[in-house]
């Protein structure tokens, strides 16, 4: 799969890939903005914005809901921890409908008041469900220990109390200040092919002011050392643990690589972009190395949790029907510190390899790749690239990256 | 009818689906195809599989369990070993499949999505084996499953169907006939689940619908106007856009064998329960009026929509997998198409009137 990239004259990066046998076209905007750029006020900010980006807009003559629905489209928003983007997965014949929704996003959305309203409140609603899931509370509450100050602190959903009371305004010039082509890129995967790529982005986009202010953070961390624990008191009838570590970001290119291969032994598995029309198959061999502490009844189940981050991150790996938590993480950081044998390396990589060829067969998730991949490295490619490093790591990379992982953990229990 | 169904596609991956005899309502002991999944994954010949690269997921669901296979094309003489592979499973690991299911299911009945959908399905169909959810399964006790159970179910193990993107695999085994179970009666009213620790609460409305063999297309048609429309269905509209009252309002329509049923879901605060509930209710029976935009807006959509899930292998199979799952004809996606070009307001306000039953069903604090 070749990407290209062009800069328009306004600063807009636009990357694009012509997959001439598909039917459908990918078009994403990445904006440099997200939970890294929030502070004290408006944690949360970032993904209200993008909620309220979805309603009235100036020159839409319709919703963007009709307009891509009415055609059988696919669309929606995300916002992480560095990143917001947008997207529309159309028939190609109405590919341009997506240029012309995302050039129309990036400068006239109208943020009106009663609409905001309405947004805060679902927003609020959506931090409920977060609320309702008991992981995802295990989740923030281990992360407010991992960091004091950091952004990412709060996660993407921020605190609620941010939520309730930040000013329509406040966020209006947020959106104002980060939204602008200078600080985006523009992805087109699909059938459309580079000259129609580069017509339509040309039509749609050069026309709108380059912007000045960019969203980069330089990556930083808070020094932690040390095990924090904490319980959370709860009637179930499932008993959790999760151990929350820091794994290195996109920043650190050889670090994050070597932190896919890690996955690859302990849950044999780690994707890097998600399908967003289909459910791809997806499991835990129970080969893997931290299936072991279901053998040995320490657990009667376990996943790890992720998130793509451009800094240090938060990885977290949850023990399911765990009986003593003290027993339970003593035994998972032995499990971890082992150094694998030639099997299970050789294992992690043929897996490594396949994931390689499954994340490459769907315009919508190229587009993620790409997206990120020239937003934090100039590179669309970039992702691919950290990937495929990570198949000749060995025993050794292994070992020296599970040592620094595990010197500082958050280790939550909830029964 | 065929049994089989290849298609292609422009990546390197390959993508298998293979539906087998173990649905909910095949068990001959409930709950005994979700602890078999987990004996499956602890098998020597999946984990074999999964070493050299390949990704296998299970799904458990009410007429099938479906296999979902996942690698690139240079594996596909690797699969030759699946059913030697499902039919082959440690005994002696029992326990632990089943501690891991009921953990599984556990957690399922704690959510308040999955199971105010399980408590709605089981007051609808109280009689039915559909009456149940494969994830949560109400009311079923997996110690009970005995390894004599398991044997049972692997002598008679077959499949419905094999759908294969992007390559040419050939699946052993024996391909079984279906008989889906009919709903003998329907039930009404509501019930309230109280649920620890949580701040929100689920509301699921479910309503009998057309099984697969009877007016499957304007049930969808119908469906896509209610609450599968994204942001633009009525529900979503009525509850999220113009009142903010909840993150997801939808609905989902299924077809299956002996049944289909069509279920609202929405997540509110508990102050606004009552308020949404009679909205679920309003905007249901809001669809006796179907103006021609609201008919457009349903042919454009799902027009589009077929391409559109089509962008991956996995959509693909996901798509046409119930063709020879359950022996439609092959041409069942241009006919849907057809449907939509004469399709009238009128066949889609006159579902309104059939849905005279419904049970509603509330988890949360």
């Amino acid at each position: 799969m070749n990407a290209f990239s062009i800069r328009l004259s306004n600063g807009l990066r636009v990357v694009g890939s012509h997959i001439p046998d598909s039917e459908v076209e990918a078009v994403y905007v990445f904006y440099n903005v997200g939970a890294k750029n929030e502070r004290d006020g408006i944690y949360g900010g970032s993904h209200l914005v993008e909620h309220v980006l979805f309603r009235s807009i100036k020159g839409l003559e319709k919703s963007i809901d009709e307009l891509v629905e009415g055609v059988g489209g696919y669309f929606n928003g995300f916002t992480t921890y560095d990143t917001t983007a947008y997207v529309e997965v159309l028939p190609v014949d109405k590919a341009e409908l997506g240029f012309m929704i995302e050039a129309k996003r990036m400068k006239d959305a109208l943020f009106l008041e009663n609409e905001f309203e309405l947004e805060r409140s679902i927003v609020l609603s959506e931090f409920d469900m977060n609320e309702n899931d008991e992981e995802a509370r295990m989740m923030l509450t281990a992360s407010r220990k991992m960091w004091d100050s950091h952004p990412y602190r709060h996660m993407v959903i921020g605190v609620r109390r941010d939520l309730e009371s930040v000013k329509r305004d406040e966020l209006y010039n947020y959106y104002r200040r980060y939204y602008n082509p200078s600080n985006a890129v523009l992805v087109a995967v699909g059938g459309l092919t580079r000259s129609s790529i580069e017509k339509l982005a040309e039509l749609h986009f050069s026309s709108i002011e380059p912007g000045e202010v960019k969203g980069d953070v330089e990556p930083w961390d808070e020094q932690f050392n040390g095990i924090i624990k904490v319980t959370m008191r709860g009637s179930t009838m499932v008993p959790r643990l999760l151990v929350l570590f820091k794994s290195p970001g996109l920043h650190n290119a050889q670090g994050f690589s070597r932190q896919l291969f890690v996955d690859f032994i302990l849950i044999g598995d780690k994707r890097l972009a998600y399908g967003l029309t289909a459910s791809e198959p997806a499991s835990i061999p129970r080969f893997a190395r931290l299936y072991r502490l279901v053998e040995e009844g320490t657990a009667s189940s376990v996943y790890a949790s992720y998130e793509l981050t451009y800094m240090n991150g938060p990885y977290g790996i949850v023990l399911r029907g765990v009986k003593d938590p003290d027993k339970a993480y003593n035994r998972l950081i032995e499990v971890i510190l082992e150094k694998p044998n030639a099997d299970e390396v050789n294992n992690a990589i043929a897996r490594i390899k396949t994931r390689l060829i499954n994340t490459l067969d769907s315009p919508s998730k190229l587009g993620q790749l790409y997206g990120v991949g020239e937003l934090f490295a100039n590179d669309p490619e970039h992702l691919v690239k950290l990937m495929s490093n990570a198949q000749y790591l060995g025993a050794e990379d292994y070992v020296n990256h599970v040592e620094e992982l595990i010197k500082s953990a958050v280790v939550v229990y909830y029964g | 009818m065929a049994k089989v169904m290849k298609l292609s596609h422009w990546s390197e991956s390959l993508v298998v689906d293979v539906k087998l005899n173990l649905g909910l309502i095949n068990e001959d002991v409930p709950g005994l195809s979700r602890v078999l999944v987990n004996l499956w994954k602890w098998s020597r010949g999946i984990m074999e599989l999964e070493k050299s690269g390949v990704t296998i997921s299970f799904n458990n669901s009410w007429d099938q369990l479906t296999v979902s296979i996942k690698t690139h094309k240079g594996n596909s003489s690797l699969l030759k070993g699946l059913w030697d592979a499902l039919t082959r499973v440690d005994l002696s690991l029992l326990d632990r499949a089943i501690n891991e299911a009921s953990t599984q299911i556990n957690v399922a009945r704690e959510d308040t999505t999955a199971r105010a959908m399980a408590e709605a399905l089981r007051g609808l169909m109280p009689d039915s084996p559909y009456g149940n959810h494969p994830e949560v399964l109400l009311g079923v006790d997996l110690s009970r499953i005995k390894p004599e159970d398991v044997r049972r179910a692997l002598d008679n193990l077959a499949y419905y169907s094999v759908t294969v993107v992007g390559g040419d695999v050939e699946i052993s085994g024996s391909p079984a006939n279906a008989k889906w179970p009919s709903v003998k009666g329907y039930g009404g009213g509501e019930v309230n689940v109280k649920l620890s620790d949580k701040v929100q609460s689920t509301i699921a409305v479910a309503y009998p619908a057309d099984s697969i063999y009877g007016r499957v297309f304007n049930y969808m048609a119908f469906n896509t106007l209610l609450g599968g429309m994204g942001l633009i269905s009525r529900l979503y509209v009525e509850i999220r856009v113009k009142r903010g009252l909840a993150y997801y309002a939808f609905s989902t329509y299924v077809p299956l064998g002996g049944v289909g049923f069509l279920i609202a879901l929405v997540g509110t605060r508990e102050k606004h329960v009552n308020e949404v509930k009679e909205l679920i209710l309003k905007t249901t029976e809001s669809m006796s009026m179907v103006n021609d935009h609201d008919v457009e807006m349903i042919k454009g959509n799902q027009r589009g929509r077929l391409t559109v899930r089509a962008e991956s292998p996995e959509g693909l199979a996901q798509m046409y997998s119930i063709i020879p799952l359950y022996g439609l004809p092959e041409d069942y996606y241009a006919r849907y198409v057809n449907f939509l070009t004469t399709l009238k307001s009128s066949d889609i306000a006159n579902i309104t009137s059939e849905l005279r039953h419904h049970y509603i069903a509330v988890a949360g604090p």
